[in-house]
């Protein structure tokens, strides 16, 4: 009204095209579905050290939407990697890995979920889906550790709060004999992302969306867990490559090892309003 | 003589005393977190089927309805291409045998149903690249709940297949 009195009715056309336009550019379209090319990513990389035995951080849970028409989920995660052992260069993604996070698909709710690609070509890549997330707001941890007391070494999962009212636990598939022989060796972790995962080619309208997140205590395991059962870790302590395809948006917002900043630096991941 | 007092006194304050199997386990410049200790809850899944009454819950109709309009972790392409082969209602262990040894973290004798998809399924990788198409692969639900507990992949596709890059 105040626009109208002011600059008169022929105005207001062109003010509403441009709070239109003001809105589709923050709610952009994205092209994350596509089989040629995959998803997009808000990530960090670590790569520093030979082999990660295992991989920490602290996420909060934010509110999370994939409304029916987004066409794909969208979560916040973290995963362990390995792309370089022949056992795992020669399974069907030319990669093993381990993932945990939280994840909305399309018209669902967020909930925490599991998994995991191993060695082999037989049933590779198999995807745990755990139940309803914590209340926006809880830090939620989410713990990835190579179990050195059996042979071969299968990761353990940890997703948890800290009352502990939330505790999951899972273990990753260790055979990956393609359905015959002896199990092949699990994978060794060389990589390490945290960050969101986005999937789906939505008009705007549809698009999915996640609050701004923070990662904190960004850790990894120095040596696969023995019978004292302690994950003993360092702290992340480089930034490392960070890919941030807006949508998802990635950054480091307090760099690891920088004065006053939490353990492993705060990584922020955001999408797609 | 007294190098081998020495010796021995810190051999027997070692073993006796402070224990050299635990310190073997503790890394030098490592912090040590605990892990939980309590008993995990128990998978939940998420929401995904209206269960019927009767002895089979979903129709093989019911799962294709659900997987051509919900894409399970990892999937990219085209969901209308995507059939459902069977639905077999088995327990939890019989899941395990079929997937090679994957852990349902279910009680065995948990009922499940067992839903074979056939594709091509487009599964991406966790970094940017192309994703691998698989001839099949499965949705588990719970019978009880109609919720979705696991999906994965079974059989690579083989070459010349899955060649449809649409969204």
């Amino acid at each position: 009204m105040f626009v109208q009195r002011r600059f008169g009715s022929r105005v207001m056309p062109f003010v509403m095209l441009s709070f239109l336009l003001g809105e589709v550019d923050r709610a952009r379209a994205y092209s994350c579905g596509d089989p040629s090319s995959g998803h997009c990513y808000g990530v960090n990389a670590w790569t520093q050290g030979n082999e990660y035995f295992g991989a920490y951080t602290d996420i909060v849970q934010v509110a999370m939407t994939c409304p029916s028409g987004c066409g794909g989920f969208v979560d916040n995660e973290i995963w362990l990697i390995d792309d370089s052992s022949s056992n795992c260069t020669s399974n069907q993604f030319g990669m093993c890995w381990v993932e945990a996070g939280t994840l909305v698909l399309e018209g669902g709710s967020p909930t925490y979920f599991w998994a995991d690609a191993r060695p082999g070509t037989g049933n590779t890549f198999n995807s745990h889906y755990l139940g309803g997330v914590d209340p926006i707001g809880t830090v939620d941890h989410y713990m990835l550790i190579k179990d050195g007391r059996t042979t071969p070494n299968p990761y353990l999962v940890f997703i948890y709060n800290d009352s502990h009212s939330t505790l999951y636990n899972g273990t990753s598939s260790v055979a990956g004999t393609g359905g015959c022989g002896s199990p092949l060796p699990q994978m060794t972790g060389k990589r390490i992302l945290i960050g969101q995962e986005l999937a789906g080619s939505p008009s705007a309208a549809n698009n999915a969306s996640a609050n701004s997140d923070n990662y904190t205590r960004n850790i990894w395991a120095v040596q696969a867990l023995d019978s004292a059962y302690v994950f003993w870790y360092n702290a992340q302590t480089a930034a490392g490559g960070v890919t941030s395809a807006n949508p998802p948006t990635a950054s480091w917002t307090q760099n690891p090892g920088a004065p006053g900043a939490p353990e492993g630096g705060q990584f922020t991941t955001s999408c797609c309003r | 003589m007294t190098r081998n007092i020495v010796l021995l006194s810190w051999l027997a304050v070692c073993l006796g005393v402070t224990g050299c199997e635990t310190r073997r386990h503790e890394p030098q410049n490592a912090t040590a977190m605990k892990l939980p200790t309590e008993p995990p809850k128990r998978p939940l899944g998420m929401k995904a089927l209206e269960v019927k009454p009767g002895a089979t819950p979903f129709s093989v109709d019911d799962v294709t309805q659900y997987v051509r309009t919900h894409r399970l972790a990892r999937m990219v392409g085209d969901l209308a291409q995507l059939q459902v082969e069977s639905v077999e209602y088995i327990t939890a262990r019989e899941v395990t045998s079929r997937l090679q040894g994957v852990s349902t973290g279910l009680p065995d004798s948990q009922r499940l149903a067992f839903a074979v998809i056939r594709g091509p399924l487009y599964i991406s990788t966790p970094t940017k690249g192309k994703p691998v198409a698989f001839e099949r692969g499965y949705a588990l639900f719970d019978v009880a709940t109609g919720n979705l507990l696991m999906s994965g992949t079974l059989d690579k596709a083989k070459q010349g297949q899955g060649k449809q890059p649409q969204r």
